[in-house]
């Protein structure tokens, strides 16, 4: 099986490719549009290879299996959603890319299927469909806008406050490798706000390509929070982008446990002034399990800020990796942003990698990044012993005091109490606590 | 933020425009006949160059070697940096000051114009300057011309000496260290540089030495269309300690001329080695035409238990430049240095910085850079701190500071931080801002010119890098940042 990674790589954008080419037209003429442009890129963006500068630290391999691009079924079985506690509230459920329940909403909040929009719909959709996730240098990007075959808009009208939602993209039940290619775009008009709970469910080895838009109106609010809960064979690759109008807020927190392969880029332009960006991110890798973050915060405009945290462990054979960038373009002014992140190695055999980066060009500003790698305090650890704690729950309790500060930043008390538990069951799982540095 | 923040008055203003037009002293031209390759680089003159230097067979070899392999390599694009494409077919490949077919035996038979360059630049050659204790290689467009203090050293048993000289007298030991810490396979220019080094320093010290003076070496670009390869090689056996000082300026041209230097240094156990930089090539015109690229593979090895690599460099001239001396931390309980203070203005672009890779036990490092951009200027800090599996107890703490200076210039950070070892710590942090509007009011109020004000800010910025510096090496460096600083008041 000593198959080259370049001639693997080709061949998986030469079925790509072919697949494209197999669909039948859209007739959504937005979708089309996405079509076209993601077909037209993909064909001349080439995927990346052992020495594209974005994939350092990971490796396309696990993206090319057999399989991975097969068209997933539209009627395939749904999954069982276990129940999250405490957290009720309406739910938009996409299965293997196809969006296969919607919720009724109260006026002012439109949920459709892009294939289905109509009137202001298709407006919004023609309007912003495919505008934030830019195609330049992303081949994945590209392919899910070439493959994309439906998708979900989430509109929230002006000043309508649209309460909680939640996004759940999953697996079908017992699914066969395929590739999925969910797209979904989120627009909240000038004021509006809206709480969204994105999870992500599924083990299988499947293929999900995600993209994300997201544009915030002026003075909208939107609460975003993120959950990959679940590891196993999924191969997750998501693209968001995002957009925040001047007095805009995006708050973005997010719980990750990573997979055998899984990547988010997340782009987030302050575009006008005022702007208000929060990140946050508590992760938690093990097993063979990877995690890659590329992070990175387009200060367009004067007078934003941003401020995002990271914290990391990583046991086992994991690697998690964060690129952290921070851009600030010439004229944006008096523009604060930080960025911290920290992470535990928990084995030997794990890796971390971080790369925060500053990019400046605008001389009145207060930027700021740290990044520390290293391991839990052996003072506060025997502190702990000394009182009698026992060794794992010593590690245990040190380990959840270091990722608190960002879980405790989810904005839905539901939601944070949903999360501790999930994280601490991963962490117990496979052993991490006792001496796993020993 | 406060909103009343001024910018500073149009006093100030003028003399910015006073000194923007300000050009770079140390431009002139020696007129020495030179005996110079005409433009083109090929095997025969890689092989010319070797049988000029009258090398032994297995060095011209090698050089042939890394050339073919040169020819394989890609021109790297990474960096933040941009210039058009280099012709290398249109760079002279050796250029020696003609009166060197003699040699110069003592000062006397050196080319006075070549000391009158020297005396400019202020190179302690002459006797009085023996008190200051500093012994000097001058290279002079690729050619060692006068070396001084070489009785004494001889009697420490060191030897410091040009690498052409080194190939004659020591082939043995320049055959075992040349290309051991940066093989010829490295990087582009690395490539390049071993193919065609024309020359360079030579330092060893043999073991429990403490070399008896500081080691200093000047470098100059003189003739047009000339790149400079140096080749330093600085080796410090057991429980040696040596510091070498290396200064640079070139002179003033339109076309842009090409730096490509390697230097490698090698510590053995309990040995330390200091190096320090002040870069001054010629950056460009304020358009940013002319001006030296500075393309430069700097790398020691501590290979060594307890051995001990400290790099400092005032980083000032230059219109690109490319560099990221580093430290392979392989021996246990070793340690490696980076301070850096690089000042790009007008339209130059730095990217530099620094690798340091823990592979032994205990192994610490500490990075400090100040980057300062001032006017139209690029500024990069670019590290990478890996710590490997065998790392136990490394510890690695970087600081990265930027000061801005004028609304059109950019500071940028791009550290790598890779951690597989579980009992290591690593720090990093960066921080960018400007000079502050409070700190410039005060200076002000107290009577300094807006210039003296940014000027001490500006040095109370570098203080941590500059104490690093030897004291003769302080008081220069603090002096070429004020003079490259005038007029960039904003």
């Amino acid at each position: 099986m000593a198959v080259k990674l370049e001639d693997r790589i080709e061949d998986f954008a030469r079925r790509a490719r072919e697949q494209t080419a197999a669909l039948t037209a859209p007739s959504a003429p937005a979708l089309a549009t996405l079509r076209q442009r993601g077909t037209e890129a993909f064909a001349t963006t080439p995927l990346p290879g052992a020495k594209t500068e974005s994939w350092k630290y990971s490796r396309i391999g696990p993206l090319l299996e057999q399989g991975l691009l097969d068209r997933p079924r539209e009627d395939a079985p749904l999954p069982e959603v276990p129940a999250f506690a405490g957290f009720e509230a309406p739910r938009i459920l996409v299965v293997d890319g196809w969006p296969r329940q919607l919720p009724e909403m109260p006026a002012g909040i439109t949920i459709t299927r892009f294939s289905a929009a109509e009137g202001a719909g298709a407006e919004v959709l023609s309007r912003e469909l495919g505008s934030l996730a830019y195609l330049d240098g992303r081949p994945f990007v590209a392919l899910n806008g070439a493959l994309a075959e439906d998708g979900v808009l989430i509109h929230v009208a002006k000043n309508v406050q649209g309460g909680e939602l939640e996004l759940l993209l999953a697996q079908s039940l017992n699914a066969a490798p395929h590739g999925a290619h969910p797209r979904v775009l989120v627009v909240l008009e000038a004021g509006s706000s809206l709480s969204l709970v994105e999870r992500h469910l599924g083990q299988a080895q499947v293929f999900t390509n995600a993209v994300i838009e997201v544009r915030i109106g002026a003075a909208a609010h939107l609460a975003h929070m993120r959950l990959q809960l679940e590891a196993g064979a999924a191969r997750s690759l998501t693209a968001l982008d995002v957009a925040v109008a001047r007095d805009g807020r995006y708050d973005l927190q997010q719980a990750l446990l990573g997979s055998i392969f899984r990547r988010n880029e997340i782009r987030i332009h302050c575009t006008e002034p005022g702007a208000e960006v929060t990140v946050g991110g508590a992760t938690l890798t093990r097993d063979r399990n990877h995690l890659d973050t590329q992070m990175c915060l387009e200060h367009e405009a004067p007078h934003c800020t941003s401020n995002q945290v990271f914290r990391a462990l990583a046991g086992e054979r994991s690697k998690t990796v964060l690129n952290g960038r921070i851009h600030i373009h010439p004229n944006a002014q008096k523009t604060s942003a930080e960025l911290s992140s920290r992470n535990l190695l928990l084995s030997h055999d794990a890796e971390i990698d971080a790369k925060p980066e500053l990019e400046i060009y605008a001389d009145d500003v207060k930027c700021a990044h740290g990044a520390t790698i290293g391991r839990l305090d052996e003072k506060s650890l025997f502190y702990l012993r000394s009182r009698g704690v026992t060794e794992d729950a010593a590690r245990l309790m040190l380990s959840f005091a270091f990722l608190a500060g960002v879980v405790d930043a989810f904005p839905l008390e539901t939601v944070r109490d949903a999360v501790r538990p999930a994280l601490e069951a991963a962490f117990m799982a496979h052993g991490m606590a006792p001496g796993a540095a020993a | 933020m406060s909103e009343t923040a001024s910018r500073t008055s149009p006093k100030g203003d003028e003399a910015i425009d006073r000194h923007l037009a300000r050009e770079y002293e140390a431009g002139w031209v020696t007129d020495i006949e030179s005996d110079t390759l005409p433009p083109g680089l090929d095997e025969d003159v890689v092989r010319f160059i070797s049988a000029k230097k009258n090398e032994p067979e297995w060095m011209t070899e090698w050089r042939l070697e890394a050339y073919r392999h040169w020819l394989t390599m890609d021109h790297p694009n990474w960096a933040h940096v941009h210039y058009p494409k280099i012709d290398f077919n249109s760079i002279s490949y050796f250029s020696a000051p003609r009166s060197q077919a003699d040699g110069p035996k003592s000062l006397d038979e050196v080319d006075p114009e070549l000391l009158r360059t020297y005396e400019k630049l202020g190179i302690p050659l002459h006797e009085q300057q023996m008190l200051a204790g500093v012994a000097v290689d001058a290279v002079f467009d690729s050619v060692s011309v006068a070396t001084t203090f070489k009785s004494k050293l001889a009697e420490a048993g060191v030897i410091f000496c040009s690498i052409s000289e080194a190939l004659q007298e020591h082939p043995e030991l320049v055959r075992q260290y040349i290309g051991s810490v940066v093989p010829y396979r490295d990087n582009y220019f690395a490539a390049l540089n071993s193919a065609v080094f024309s020359d360079g320093s030579f330092v060893y010290i043999p073991k429990g030495v403490r070399c008896p003076m500081e080691l200093s070496t000047y470098f100059r670009i003189n003739a047009q269309n000339t790149g400079q390869f140096e080749r330093t090689i600085i080796i410090a056996e057991e429980g040696s300690h040596v510091s070498y000082l290396e200064g640079c300026t070139a002179p003033q041209r339109d076309e842009n001329q090409l730096h490509a230097a390697v230097v490698e240094l090698v510590a053995h156990k309990d040995a330390k080695i200091k190096y320090s930089t002040v870069q001054n090539w010629y950056p460009g015109d304020s358009e940013g035409k002319g001006g030296i690229y500075n393309f430069v593979t700097k790398r020691g090895l501590c290979a060594g238990e307890r051995s001990h690599i400290s790099w400092t460099q005032v980083e000032t001239g230059s219109a690109i430049t490319w560099k990221y001396p580093s430290v392979i931390l392989r021996g246990d309980d070793s340690v490696g240095e980076f301070y850096s203070v690089a000042l790009a203005r007008g339209r130059q672009q730095a990217d530099t910085g620094t690798k340091m890779i823990h592979l032994g036990k205990n192994t610490k490092s500490t990075i400090i850079s100040k980057g300062i951009s001032a006017v139209k200027a690029e500024n990069s800090y670019r590290g990478l701190v890996r710590i490997a599996p065998t790392a136990d107890g490394a510890r690695n703490f970087t600081q990265c500071d930027s000061l801005l200076i004028g609304d059109q210039c950019g500071a940028h950070t791009f550290p790598y931080i890779e951690s597989r070892n579980p009992n290591a710590t690593v720090e990093h942090e960066a921080t960018t801002s400007k000079v502050s509007d409070d700190q410039l009011f005060l200076c002000r109020q107290r009577g300094l010119d807006p210039e003296k004000a940014v000027s001490m800010i500006v040095n109370g910025f570098c203080k941590e890098v500059f104490r690093e510096l030897p004291m003769e090496f302080a008081v220069e460096a603090g002096k070429l940042l004020e003079i490259s600083l005038e007029g960039a008041v904003g």
